[in-house]
């Protein structure tokens, strides 16, 4: 069968994208630290999706126990209680579910549509580029905390809002990553070529723009992760994210403010978890970025 | 008796890199003597700049390395200095101009600045007025005002900022220049304009030069003696007569010369030598040209061949023998 | 020279304006009347209409926002919905904390980060280089609230060396600044560290060895006047981030700043205070960013010149 020439420039494209792949995760993999950085992360996920097999959610999570309230780390309880008699440990396991799903739904909210914007941008250019950008200049501009208090004091609290908040202050980004990209693609050769064999816009965009954008975007989705997690504890602790009983570090370090003198052990514990869960996700961002373009290593 | 300015002695020079170590410079030999330009030729990649960098000591620093050999300067042996005393022969005794000029100026800093700092840096008793005296005149020898001297590098244009580059090389007068490709990055039309102006500055001066390069005509205006490199060896070396004239040439060197489109003839086709240069991490025992060589023989592939010497002109091949 | 700086003010001012824009737009998609909420829950449906129809809550958007910019520009934020009275006076009265408060953080951030960073470039790939390395991103992944927690605990709570709360003294400022700093220090290590070994591959350092020029001299001249350029100007973008965080270290420290205000304003609902203040905090922001703009064009000969010629007509 006789490939066509058009064939034959895609499957480069492709053939490109398959051999790179394989030495990008080559690469990644010699970084002891970002494969425990995604070792971390895939602990992280496993214990927020296994949760309900081996833990007790109302019992030990949400329910007031007065009567076993603020005891240190023991036995029964390994990360000891809260001012309420509610189990640490417990809490601290479904704030990961917490934690991940939301900054997961926004990090793919604020990927799908600023990516789109980004792309727009940069493959159109001129009034729509200026327009566009205009607009994301603006946004990143406020500081995310800012935006999300905004957002938040005109909604109100809420997971919803919240979400809103965060997709909101992450859209420049990923436009401005997804952008940079397309800007410097589109000006490589087997852009025109695949033109001239009249490959139309959109053709261009699947094949060709795409597979090339995976990787920064993907690096930016991991620091935003980071940036995220680190947000919505921020925005929980001063208690403009979530309703209170719900599981989160941020929130759960706001309630031992009161106790923390004596019972430092609530305050440290939350903290621990989300250092570590952002630590993760820098170390594997960091990992994946050198993975990607060795080059910049040395 | 004439003087030697220079003497390279079995010089070997690796590189570590991720992907093994490459053998760029391999038993190097050569000598400059005083008052003289040799031309060192050779393909990219086949260790001319390491063999500068490796005079100059400026070898990447945790990658490159000097494995064995000796370089003797001015009657002084380099590898036996410390860092300090090399910084002070660097710029004063022995200078490099690099290939690309675009690049290779500091661009927040004013051009008169940096002529100025290679002057003081070697002549810390100087007063400010002597030093800007002799900044002037340095750019006077290299063709640009004196005046524009407070300019900076972006506002020349690429042929001017290799004069400064020259300037800054030769402002303490040295008594060797390594000149790594100075007009590869050069319109040809400024590439002559900046030839003469080196033959002149370098006879003023009387400064000995090692003309690193590919284009044989370049080395044709300025050399006296030429020494072809292949793989990290010296194939062949002689003065400009030897090495352009005559029948007996190693084979690489009768390639590159037949390589070279004449304008006199009708041809064809160019006639490049065929294949490449062996892999600098893995060279064969032999001969480094055996692959490509037309008149290869068996002997060739695994003894590797010595210099052999006929007055001024050596050739490294057992056609000769 | 004035002209250029009149453009690059003129360009500040428009994205103040559209920041404003943007947050006064969310701001009215705030549910409940602010007529109503002034009057109280007793007040009759026609007194309600009538302030409306005073305060110009009919208008549409646009209208209502260059009102309210008209307004700003003359001094007049509005009136607190909590206290009533004007907002541009408590703001102006909590501003110079949350402003020191950014200039310890920020200052001694950069003047320990930078010479650290760059220690490091020079020393790549050596003990020193990899543990500053890790710690500067285990820096970044500490939420600053807890930080500043954990230092109160510590030298505050437990040893009593400084004070917990408050700014009563100036003591008081140097847990939250200490706490700021650390945060921005390790993104500002990262930061002069990749630029510095960005700008050592260059060959105009090479250059400068060839000259015989001592290491030291090459890292301090050469290096760092070009590195310089891309450090200052991060952090100067840094900074509104900065300003972020800072909004949060002051309430775990109870700094009576912007930050705090905000965020009682927002708990409240007082929408007039939340606008005003955020308003400021966003034109700290643009300012901060326009003069890292100015002092770029100052120390960067490149354009510099290119502004010089065209004045001149070269070119």
């Amino acid at each position: 069968m006789k490939i066509s020439k058009e064939q034959t420039i895609d499957n480069q494209s492709i053939y490109k994208q398959q051999g790179q792949l394989a030495s990008v995760w080559l690469r990644f993999r010699k970084n002891k630290l970002a494969v425990l950085g995604l070792l971390i992360f895939l602990i992280i996920v496993v214990l927020s999706i296994t949760a309900d097999l081996w833990l007790d959610y109302d019992k030990q999570a949400i329910e007031h126990n007065m009567g076993i309230r603020l005891q240190s780390p023991n036995s029964d309880h390994l990360f000891g209680t809260d001012q309420y008699g509610r189990d640490v440990f417990t809490r601290i396991i479904y704030g990961t579910r917490i934690s991940l799903l939301i900054s997961l739904l926004t990090i793919v909210l604020s990927l799908v549509i600023g990516g789109g914007i980004g792309a727009m941008a940069g493959y159109f250019g001129g009034r729509l580029d200026s327009l566009l950008m205009r607009i994301m200049d603006i946004l990143l501009s406020i500081p995310a905390i800012l935006l999300a208090l905004t957002i938040v004091a005109a909604l109100g609290n809420g997971i919803l809002n919240l979400i809103i908040a965060l997709t909101v202050s992450t859209i420049p980004r990923f436009a401005y990553i997804v952008r940079s990209t397309v800007l410097t693609i589109k000006d490589q050769e087997f852009i025109e070529a695949a033109k001239a064999y009249g490959t139309n816009n959109i053709q261009i965009i699947i094949k060709h723009i795409i597979p090339n954008i995976i990787g920064p975007t993907i690096v930016q989705a991991t620091t935003n992760m980071a940036n995220t997690i680190l947000l919505i504890s921020s925005l929980s602790y001063v208690g403009l994210g979530l309703p209170s009983s719900i599981p989160e570090w941020g929130a759960m370090i706001s309630d031992a403010k009161e106790n923390m003198r004596h019972f430092a052990y609530l305050v440290y514990i939350p903290g621990i978890a989300i250092v570590i869960s952002v630590m993760a996700m820098n170390l594997i961002g960091d990992g994946l970025r050198d993975a990607l373009d060795p080059k910049l290593r040395n | 008796m004439t003087e030697e300015i220079l003497k390279i002695k079995n010089l070997k020079v690796i590189y570590k890199t991720d992907t093994g170590i490459v053998n760029a410079v391999n038993n190097l030999s050569l000598t400059v003597n005083v008052g003289e330009t040799l031309g060192l030729v050779g393909e990219t990649g086949a260790g001319k700049t390491t063999t500068a960098l490796s005079i100059m000591r400026l070898l990447p620093d945790r990658i490159g390395c000097v494995d064995s050999g000796e370089i003797v300067l001015d009657d002084m042996e380099l590898f036996k200095l410390t860092d300090a005393d090399m910084q002070l022969l660097r710029g004063n005794v022995v200078s490099m101009i690099f290939q690309d000029p675009m690049t290779s100026l500091n661009p927040v800093i004013c051009v008169g600045d940096q002529i100025s700092e290679v002057i003081q840096l070697h002549n810390p008793d100087y007063n400010k007025d002597q030093i800007s005296e002799e900044v002037d005149e340095m750019f006077r020898l290299v063709g640009i005002p004196p005046e524009r001297k407070v300019e900076f590098p972006h506002q020349f244009s690429g042929g001017m900022k290799q004069r400064i580059v020259i300037g800054i090389a030769l402002a303490c007068q040295p008594k060797l220049l390594l000149a790594d490709e100075p007009t590869t990055a050069l319109d040809v039309t400024i590439q002559a304009q900046i030839l003469d102006m080196m033959r002149e500055l370098k006879e003023k001066f009387a400064t000995s030069m090692v003309l690193i390069t590919h284009d044989l005509g370049v080395v044709a205006e300025l050399c006296d003696r030429v020494a072809i490199m292949y793989a990290g060896e010296i194939i062949e070396i002689g003065t400009l007569m030897d090495v352009y004239t005559g029948d007996q040439h190693h084979p690489y060197t009768k390639g590159l010369f037949g390589s070279i489109p004449n304008l006199g003839k009708q041809e064809r086709r160019l006639h490049p030598i065929d294949g490449l240069m062996p892999d600098p991490t893995q060279l064969p025992d032999g001969c480094k040209f055996f692959e490509r060589c037309p008149y290869r023989m068996d002997k060739c592939e695994k003894s590797q061949p010595y210099l052999l010497n006929f007055d001024t002109h050596s050739i490294r091949c057992f056609l000769y023998e | 020279m004035l002209n250029f700086v009149t453009k690059r003010i003129l360009s500040m001012l428009l994205v103040v304006l559209g920041i404003s824009f943007l947050i006064f737009s969310v701001m009215s998609l705030s549910p409940g009347d602010p007529a109503q909420i002034i009057l109280g829950d007793g007040a009759s449906q026609e007194d309600i209409a009538e302030l409306r129809e005073e305060m110009g809550l009919n208008d549409n958007l646009l209208v209502r926002f260059f009102r309210y910019i008209w307004n700003a520009i003359q001094g007049d934020l509005g009136n607190s919905y909590r206290t009533g009275q004007a907002v541009l006076v408590e703001l102006l009265n909590r501003l110079p904390n949350t402003v020191l408060l950014a200039i310890f953080g920020v200052g001694a951030a950069a003047m320990i980060g930078v010479p650290i960073g760059i220690i490091s470039a020079v020393k790549q790939y050596s003990i020193i280089d990899n543990v500053t390395m890790v710690l500067a991103m285990v820096m970044t992944s500490i939420p600053a609230f807890w930080l500043g927690l954990l230092l109160m605990l510590r030298f505050a709570l437990g040893w009593g060396v400084v004070p917990a709360i408050g700014v009563d003294t100036w003591q008081g400022y140097i847990l939250p600044s200490v706490t700021l700093a650390i945060g921005n220090m390790a993104v500002i290590i990262r930061m002069t560290r990749s630029t510095m070994l960005e700008v050592f591959r260059e060959d105009y350092i090479r250059t400068a060895r060839a000259k015989g020029a001592s290491k030291r001299s090459v890292v301090l001249k050469h290096a760092l006047r070009n590195a310089l350029l891309p450090i200052i100007t991060t952090i100067g973008i840094n900074f509104g981030i900065q300003l972020g965080g800072a909004i949060v270290v002051e309430t775990v420290f109870s700094i009576p700043g912007l930050g705090t205000l905000i965020i009682t304003s927002v708990r409240q609902k007082d929408i007039p205070m939340v606008m005003g203040a955020i308003l400021f905090v966003a034109l700290m922001i643009c300012l901060v960013t326009f003069l890292m703009d100015i002092l770029y064009t100052f120390l960067d000969p490149r354009v510099k010149i290119k502004k010089r010629q065209k004045q001149m007509g070269v070119i």
